[in-house]
């Protein structure tokens, strides 16, 4: 009954909290990926981390790319 | 057949192999690997997807996750989750027919929607993979093999 109540209710998002729900994502994208890459699952774990953080990073590289590029042209 | 212990074979799978793999992927991800017998594949698969799909359920409630008319684009991505997606769906109907419904603000339902669609988009990849599985030949390419040390 907890459950199907957790499922019901609506959560309220912080700013922080939704950013941080990019990191969940980002690694199951990676889990899935790199499960139907691999031949072999014991490559998956440590595949599916770099590409999880090689997402991250990229974003936030771009992120940081367009703030400097509005920096500069405003 | 599990990865790795594959042979060679000019078989090809019956047309019926391949209708019931790919139902079975879209209407539960993972069970068309699990079908073929990659089984260890199919639970990965299977355990992640819904993951993140019910996870995606859990920020808005069902209630407010599924909109066709209003995000049609992001439903039809949705809609690749299968059995999930007709699930939540129906319990989210009913849940909107009753009273004093609760429903979610902008940013939590985007956020269930963003994860609902990409579990979805996410199936779609699965059932091309269960589906290119069915052929004994097929080989994954996604890692390259670590070379054997003593070998020049």
């Amino acid at each position: 009954m907890a459950l199907l109540a957790f499922l019901t209710s609506p959560m309220t998002l912080s700013s922080t909290q939704h950013l941080a729900l990019l990191g969940p994502l980002c690694l199951a994208i990676s889990l899935v990926y790199k499960t139907i890459r691999c031949e072999h699952l014991r490559q998956v774990p440590i595949a599916a981390v770099v590409q999880c953080v090689t997402i991250i990073a990229g974003m936030l590289g771009v992120g940081v790319a367009v703030w400097l590029l509005y920096l500069v042209l405003m | 057949m599990a990865a790795g212990n594959r042979t060679s074979s000019n078989a090809e799978p019956s047309m019926g192999k391949v209708l019931t793999t790919g139902v079975l992927a879209w209407l539960v991800p993972g069970l068309g690997h699990i079908y073929i017998g990659d089984r260890k594949r199919g639970i990965i698969l299977l355990v992640v997807t819904a993951a993140t799909f019910w996870g995606g359920v859990a920020v808005a409630g069902v209630q407010s996750t599924f909109k066709p008319r209003e995000r049609t684009l992001w439903f039809m991505g949705q809609i690749c989750a299968g059995g999930h997606t007709l699930a939540a769906m129906s319990w989210g109907n009913a849940v909107n027919a009753g009273e004093d419904v609760e429903h979610a603000g902008f940013v939590a339902e985007d956020v269930a929607v963003l994860y609902t669609a990409v579990a979805g988009l996410l199936n779609v990849l699965i059932i091309i993979d269960a589906l290119l599985a069915t052929d004994p030949n097929y080989v994954r390419t996604g890692v390259r093999p670590q070379p054997v040390r003593g070998t020049s």
